[in-house]
């Protein structure tokens, strides 16, 4: 059932990255990486294995409007799961916060974003790109890490617990 | 026990990125990939639709000085439009006779087809729009496409049935032949992504800022005198073979929603003799 709702997430997510935020940004490397959000929303308040369907669905559907490939995508939106999964894992068996994980949010998101970038422009052939418009892909990153805090807050309610024998 | 767990699925993950990869190079994926995008763009142009009031406002809503600035200046330029505008009011009835005669001899009128821009390349640093027009409509790579005021905007670039993708003058990979129209320089004009330059132009070409620059029918992939753009600064260093100009479009590739293909315009055969009607100077 989770998958389900998440695979509906990230197809809404990525429909709006294509259809509304060239709409909303002018400079698309300003703009944030939905999917990314979403991954590094969920992942960081809920669990890291329950996003699978997200880069899977998002790079499909961003491969089909676009020249870059399927693969590529796909690719590039696996540092921001690596990026979870090392960070929920070095949590170990603390109490999870959530100022903690609004922290392994945001900056995966914001590191997730960067990498986003960095792997499409590399397999365009033009790094040219990174340091042109460095701000503006910073100005993205920041984007998706707000967005993407504003995401595990809005899921916080909706953490996985480890209940007790008697909870 | 989760690391290892978290890196084992996410290997899993790359091994099928990797396996997409390799699949993406059978022509069935392209097939495949038609298909999707055929479902994508219209609910991502209808999410745009519905959604485009709010994104409007959010947009405009740090320019309100900069707008009433442009709206004054708008105004005065206006002003000075109706001026002109008798004179071209002569100049266009001599066009209409010149078109009857045209028609009277038998010449193929200029064919164009619009198409909407349905989506825009979401990897970054590419400048390529997804229009709803293809194979099936007589598009073909290379054949001009028109924006706003007949201006040039880009290049078909790869056709399908029943899409196409069009790379505009602004992206990275974009170079055409063009001319200076006052001083009738040629040079490339490249994209740079945002913006485009005028290339190989010697130092000291007589190019200044506001000249206007047109296609050129030289190599035979454009068609001639199409407006692409305006000169926005000319920089020079006296160690440079060539000077740095600056290009800026003379419409928003921003906020392209319809656009013209010249479907009559084939890159490389000879020249169709409307080919001077789009924006062309007499």
């Amino acid at each position: 059932m989770t998958s389900i709702v998440i695979a509906a997430l990230a197809a809404l997510a990525t429909v709006a990255q294509i259809g509304v935020v060239p709409a909303t940004f002018v400079n698309p490397l300003a703009a944030p990486v939905l999917p990314i959000t979403l991954i590094a929303g969920w992942a960081s308040v809920r669990s890291p294995r329950e996003v699978w369907p997200v880069p899977l669905a998002a790079a499909v559907l961003l491969g089909t409007v676009s020249q870059a490939r399927v693969g590529w995508y796909l690719v590039a939106l696996l540092p921001v799961v690596a990026l979870v999964v090392l960070m929920r894992g070095s949590e170990g068996r603390a109490v999870p916060s959530a100022p903690r994980r609004l922290a392994y949010a945001s900056t995966s998101a914001a590191a997730g974003a960067i990498a986003y970038v960095i792997i499409l422009a590399l397999t365009a052939g033009d790094a040219r790109v990174l340091v042109a418009d460095a701000s503006a892909i910073l100005t993205g990153a920041a984007w998706t890490g707000t967005l993407a805090a504003g995401l595990a807050a809005l899921l916080w309610p909706l953490r996985a617990q480890e209940t007790g024998l008697f909870a | 026990m989760t690391t290892i767990r978290g890196a084992a699925w996410l290997s899993g993950l790359l091994a099928v990125a990797l396996a997409v990869l390799v699949l993406s190079s059978l022509p069935q994926s392209a097939t495949l990939e038609g298909r999707i995008a055929g479902i994508v763009t219209p609910a991502a142009g209808a999410l745009r639709g519905t959604v485009r009031p709010v994104t409007d406002v959010l947009l405009h809503a740090g320019q309100l000085h900069e707008l009433a600035a442009e709206n004054a200046e708008l105004r005065r330029q206006l002003e000075r439009d109706e001026a002109d505008l008798a004179a071209l009011r002569e100049q266009g009835m001599a066009n209409a006779q010149a078109r009857a005669l045209i028609a009277a001899v038998g010449a193929e009128a200029g064919q164009f087809i619009t198409a909407a821009v349905v989506a825009r390349d979401p990897a970054p640093g590419r400048d390529v729009l997804l229009i709803n027009r293809g194979e099936r409509h007589g598009v073909r790579p290379g054949q001009p496409v028109l924006g706003a005021g007949a201006t040039l905007v880009g290049v078909v670039a790869q056709v399908e049935g029943g899409r196409a993708r069009v790379r505009l003058l602004t992206d990275r990979d974009s170079a055409i032949t063009a001319i200076v129209q006052a001083s009738r320089t040629p040079a490339s004009l490249a994209g740079t992504g945002g913006g485009m330059r005028l290339e190989l132009v010697g130092h000291g070409a007589p190019v200044a800022a506001g000249d206007v620059v047109l296609s050129s029918a030289l190599g035979g992939l454009l068609p001639p005198g199409l407006l692409a753009g305006k000169v926005t600064q000319v920089t020079s260093a006296p160690q440079d073979l060539a000077e740095t100009i600056d290009v800026e479009p003379l419409s928003d590739f921003a906020r392209l929603e319809q656009i013209l293909v010249m479907t009559d315009f084939r890159p490389g055969a000879a020249l169709p003799s409307s080919a001077g009607t789009a924006g062309a100077p007499p």
